[in-house]
């Protein structure tokens, strides 16, 4: 059997494969919606099996390590952030997938243009899920907590973008199904953020062993 | 150390062998000689004892014989035998006379007999012990043929030997010692300048090459200290050249403008230089043997390494890293040969300037052969339409001649924007710049701008307190900007829009003139295109209100010329903020 030590690195290892994987997704996902790719939207949809497959892997590493070597402290924290930043992931991945979905049905019809920025959500939301992952390979609470702060951020670009978007579809009511697949982007964009915050809250319960969810106080 | 070292062992036993072989020969000489010697001396003395008692002799009687024999061997300390001249023993100082044989025939006696001295060693008989025997021929009453015959042990001998070899004994025993203690001290001589020649190779081999050997006396020792000593400083150059090359090696590789990693065959990081962290939005420098993916998670750029070490070709790809928002990489990868197996070598480029030119150049072509096609185009068809008949159609002829002349118009204001374009582009020369009072300026440009602004209800106010001063500008460039600016901030807007002109100064002291509206804004992707040539944001837009494409280039250009600055600054559906910043005059 490997010591139990370098098995926590392999399970480190996995996961940020994994991470690498979904945060290419969100991105390509972006790009695809903002650049009408379909190419682009594919190559995320042909990611997610990898992804599911990851997920699974990484769940039966942090099982057989917790029977096997019953981890104390850290261990066992970083071992239960391992199971949720596995989880929040995954649900990135699917998030992703949604979003190229809608990149997808966007490209097939005339484009529109209402007034919104979502690049500019994307890439807000695309540099809170690397910093969340930073945060987690350097162990590094200060960039968790900016991550945390960031939310706010994202939910008042969504709630713009939705404003916009409503005001959009009543003038132009032969654009709704169109107004939707961005509505449905943007809300994508917004949960992947709070995946973020997840693996941020994660971050700091694996170094200073404290839970700050649900905690509004400590955020900032 | 020295008492138990080889060295010390052999130089003591070489000592104490050649000790033994000249003791044992010295031994045996001296034996030999002390024996011959103390033989002749015993033997001359007995003669001279001998020759003493026989002239006492003379004075005797035959019947006192017996008597005088006792006291003769007490006086000379030996044993006294007196024979008569048949060899019949008649007085024996140790042993009863009658008891013993027949003396005639014993070589000394039978020589003595014969009228001389007669000497022997030889094993007594009578008494059974080795003696020196010494007899004359004696006178006694007159009557010679008697003979006195003397002996003495030979003990005597053998114990002057004993003292000679005893003598021996003690002198080899302190020539030992004196050969335990040189051989000693000369081994630890030895051993000590040995060790540290020891030591000092030893240290070389181990890379420590700090420090001399002192050399000692000139022998094969010394020598070879001294060629170890120049050895040290020759490795000792060596290395500081090596060291100073690998200096020089990560001096250029850390300052390189292209990012370099290394990973080994664990796909762990060996080397990665302040351009690549700072690419893949590190920190640096990257912490002693971090796993790649602790540094980047790019799966494509991960999978070209994993390839790498497995393939061993080199390869090369395009790359977009999400830490360098915005740029694009080429990165070249090779194989690279460590110790450990195989590892790889990431060379990353930073391309985004020479994509953004190349499709810059690519574009304008596009765009310029679009924008002349379209009113070519138009011109082409309404004249033919004019020429198959249209010519005489009263109410149309005209119509159509209005379009074509619009078309031509628009010819004519592009050709004339490329013109001034190249024109600014390719003269070099500064154009004159003066003072320019900025209040005068404003008002000419907003004067310019205020119809199409009356005709498309959008309000152009001026404020700010720089507008009294002046700035070193030339007066048609500036007011060319200032109309351009102003003319998309109130074509680029909503009914009831408005439009500020604001005039300041900044904290250097140059001269701050901003272009704000609140009208549709520039969406983000689009912003850092805008001033390239024929760029437009929405085209239909654009094109309907009368727009060539060249505005703002021109705009930039005619700026960068008076050595100013432009910025921009925009918010989709909220207006957008354009700044120009020129030396005050």
């Amino acid at each position: 059997m490997r010591h139990f030590i370098e098995e926590l690195d392999d399970l480190q290892a996995e996961l940020l494969a994994m991470a690498g994987l979904v945060e290419q997704g969100v991105h390509e996902g972006v790009l695809s919606v903002t650049g009408r790719d379909p190419e682009r939207a594919r190559r995320v949809l042909m990611n997610e099996a990898r992804i599911n497959q990851m997920e699974i892997r990484i769940d039966e590493m942090v099982t057989r390590l917790l029977a096997l070597n019953q981890p104390m402290a850290r261990d066992l924290r970083f071992l239960t952030a391992a199971i949720k930043i596995n989880n929040d992931l995954e649900r990135m991945g699917d998030l992703a997938v949604n979003i190229v979905e809608r990149a997808l049905s966007l490209a097939r019809q005339e484009p529109v243009n209402p007034e919104i920025d979502m690049p500019r959500m994307g890439r807000l939301v695309e540099s809170m899920v690397r910093s969340s992952l930073d945060a987690f390979v350097r162990r590094d609470t200060h960039l968790a907590r900016t991550v945390l702060a960031a939310d706010d951020a994202v939910d008042d670009q969504r709630n713009i973008i939705c404003k916009e978007l409503v005001a959009f579809m009543e003038r132009n009511p032969a654009t709704i199904s169109r107004a939707l697949d961005l509505l449905l982007v943007a809300r994508s964009l917004e949960r992947i953020a709070d995946h973020a915050t997840n693996i941020a809250e994660d971050v700091l319960f694996l170094v200073q062993g404290i839970d700050v969810r649900h905690h509004s106080e400590t955020r900032g | 150390m020295a008492l138990g070292s080889p060295m010390f062992r052999k130089l003591l036993l070489t000592a104490l062998l050649l000790i033994m072989v000249t003791v044992v020969m010295l031994d045996l000489l001296l034996s030999r000689y002390t024996v011959s010697r103390e033989r002749s001396r015993t033997q001359s003395h007995l003669a001279t004892e001998a020759a003493i008692l026989a002239g006492e002799a003379e004075a005797l009687t035959v019947g006192g014989l017996a008597a005088w024999t006792r006291t003769a061997a007490q006086r000379a300390e030996c044993r006294v035998t007196f024979i008569d001249p048949g060899g019949v023993v008649l007085a024996d100082s140790e042993a009863d006379a009658a008891a013993m044989d027949n003396h005639a025939d014993r070589p000394e006696v039978a020589e003595a007999l014969k009228g001389r001295r007669g000497e022997s060693i030889r094993r007594s008989e009578s008494v059974g012990r080795e003696l020196v025997y010494v007899a004359v021929p004696v006178t006694v009453e007159g009557r010679g043929g008697y003979v006195l015959r003397l002996a003495v042990p030979l003990h005597q001998v053998n114990t002057a030997v004993a003292e000679v070899r005893r003598r021996l004994a003690e002198a080899s025993l302190v020539a030992g010692l004196l050969a335990l203690g040189i051989a000693y001290l000369w081994s630890r001589m030895l051993t000590n300048r040995i060790a540290r020649v020891k030591d000092f190779a030893e240290r070389l081999a181990q890379a420590q090459f700090a420090g001399t050997l002192p050399p000692g006396p000139d022998d094969e020792l010394g020598q070879l200290a001294r060629s170890l000593n120049s050895t040290a400083q020759q490795l000792r150059d060596v290395m500081e050249s090596l060291r100073l090359e690998s200096a020089r090696r990560e001096a250029i590789l850390a300052g390189m403008v292209e990012g370099v990693l290394a990973v080994d065959h664990e796909l762990t990081v060996t080397f990665c230089n302040q351009a690549f962290a700072r690419a893949v939005g590190a920190r640096y420098p990257v912490p002693e043997r971090l796993p790649v993916l602790e540094l980047m998670r790019d799966p494509s750029f991960l999978e070209l390494l994993s390839r790498i070490l497995v393939s061993g070709e080199p390869r090369q790809q395009r790359l977009q890293l999400a830490a360098a928002e915005g740029h694009s990489f080429r990165v070249q990868a090779s194989p690279l040969d460590l110790k450990s197996g195989r590892g790889a070598i990431a060379i990353l480029h930073d391309v985004t300037d020479l994509e953004r030119l190349e499709r810059v150049r690519r574009d304008f072509v596009a765009n310029v052969s679009h924008e002349l096609r379209t009113p070519l185009a138009a011109i082409q068809g309404y004249a033919e339409t004019l020429l198959n008949g249209a010519l005489e159609d009263s109410d149309n002829n005209r119509k159509f001649l209005e379009i074509i002349k619009a078309h031509a118009v628009r010819l004519n204001q592009i050709s004339s924007d490329l013109l001034a374009l190249s024109q600014i582009e390719s003269d070099l020369s500064v154009p004159p710049l003066e003072r320019v009072r900025l209040r005068e300026v404003i008002d000419a440009a907003v004067r310019s701008v205020e119809a199409e602004a009356g005709l498309r209800g959008v309000a152009v106010h001026h404020r700010g307190e720089a507008v009294d001063g002046t700035v070193l500008a030339s007066i048609v460039g500036l007011e060319q900007v200032l109309v351009n600016l102003l003319d998309n901030a109130v074509k680029f807007n909503r009914p009831g829009g408005e439009v500020w002109i604001e005039t300041g100064t900044e904290e250097d002291g140059t001269t701050r003139i901003v272009v704000a509206d609140n009208g549709i804004g520039i969406p983000s992707e689009d912003l850092p295109r805008i001033f390239e040539r024929f760029y437009r944001v929405d085209k239909a837009r654009s094109r309907a209100v009368g727009g060539t494409g060249l505005g703002l280039s021109i705009v930039k250009h005619a700026i960068e010329r008076m050595n100013g600055r432009i910025t921009v600054e925009s918010q989709l559906g909220r207006g957008s903020r354009f700044t120009v910043l020129l030396p005050a005059g």
